[in-house]
């Protein structure tokens, strides 16, 4: 498995903080939000748990007023 | 204008609150760079997943910085296109759902005020994503491959965007023609699909296809050259999105005078 340590950390730092700041601004939208579709933990969860395609779903359908 | 200024203000602070200028741009970005580090960690990835036997070689070539930009491209043509009908879909249907539009439209609103100012700000958030994406990837395929003179990467990008001002355009005018926002994105991504199949099964025909505004961007890449096919597409692609706009400002109109 010593292949995993040889990424160049450089390359893939970007890729990473560009989804935790996705998913945080998730969060904080959900959070922020009076009601959603569909109960406000199953999306935190769907948000936390499924990289990328849960916030993006979320941000798509779980608002209420969807603008 | 002073109407076209303020509607889109409007638009401009929901799309805002609505977080689409944060997170369209953000996934955008990880598509984009998602595909030179894949290709540029191929053999790694081979490696670890596929459980080959010691000793197997892999000879996988390094692609050109230019065939990792066509690749990127051909994401953005399936998941980018479907990530931005996704996005559009609601932008009629919704304020038409709660009421809100009624309340527009009281105001000395004229049709095309209200659709020119939707699309001119979804389409700027689309096109901010985009260019931001394919920036970023450039320079990815700069520092993993090697460089794309910067003239042909904009120029690429340039038709590219076609693509999006033409989408943007069919999915506000399903939008006008439609109330349910899932049936919107369906029929769009129906429609752009249909496009693209057909023009690379009736090529000879389809010369003028915005579907082939990707290939155009991909040979520009490849060659280097703005060819006068990509000429032709473009305005063809510019005329058809400007009669969809027409068309949607004309339904528009229509619903607006029999409301509901």
């Amino acid at each position: 498995m010593d292949t995993l340590f040889d990424v160049n950390w450089a390359l893939l730092t970007p890729l990473l903080v560009l989804q935790a700041i996705l998913m945080a601004f998730a969060l904080v939208n959900c959070a922020k939000q009076e009601e959603t579709n569909g109960p406000k933990w199953m999306w935190i969860l769907i948000i936390i748990i499924v990289n990328i395609v849960g916030p993006v779903i979320y941000f798509l359908i779980g608002r209420k007023n969807n603008g | 204008m002073r109407n076209f200024i303020v509607l889109f203000k409007k638009e401009m602070k929901e799309s805002m609150r609505s977080g689409k200028w944060i997170w369209l741009p953000i996934v955008m970005m990880v598509i984009g760079i998602s595909q030179p580090l894949t290709s540029y960690y191929m053999p790694q990835i081979l490696e670890m997943a596929g459980n080959l036997p010691e000793g197997t070689v892999i000879e996988i070539p390094m692609p050109t910085g230019a065939e990792v930009l066509v690749g990127t491209m051909s994401q953005y043509g399936t998941i980018g296109t479907l990530l931005f009908v996704l996005a559009l879909m609601n932008v009629i249907s919704h304020e038409r759902q709660t009421g809100s539009l009624s309340f527009v439209m009281v105001r000395p609103v004229s049709a095309l005020q209200y659709i020119i100012s939707k699309y001119i700000s979804q389409l700027s958030i689309l096109l901010v994503a985009l260019a931001a994406s394919y920036l970023l990837t450039w320079y990815y395929t700069t520092i993993l491959f090697d460089q794309v003179p910067w003239h042909l990467m904009l120029a690429s990008l340039a038709i590219y965007s076609l693509w999006i001002i033409f989408l943007t355009a069919v999915t506000l005018f399903v939008g006008t023609l439609l109330r349910n926002s899932g049936g919107i994105a369906g029929v769009s991504v129906l429609f752009l699909g249909v496009i693209s199949i057909l023009t690379t099964l009736l090529p000879k025909y389809m010369e003028w296809s915005p579907g082939n505004l990707r290939q155009e961007a991909s040979k520009i890449l490849i060659e280097g050259e703005w060819g006068q096919s990509a000429s032709l597409v473009s305005l063809s692609t510019l005329a058809l999105s400007i009669l969809f706009l027409g068309l949607a400002v004309l339904v528009f109109k229509k619903f607006e005078r029999f409301g509901n």
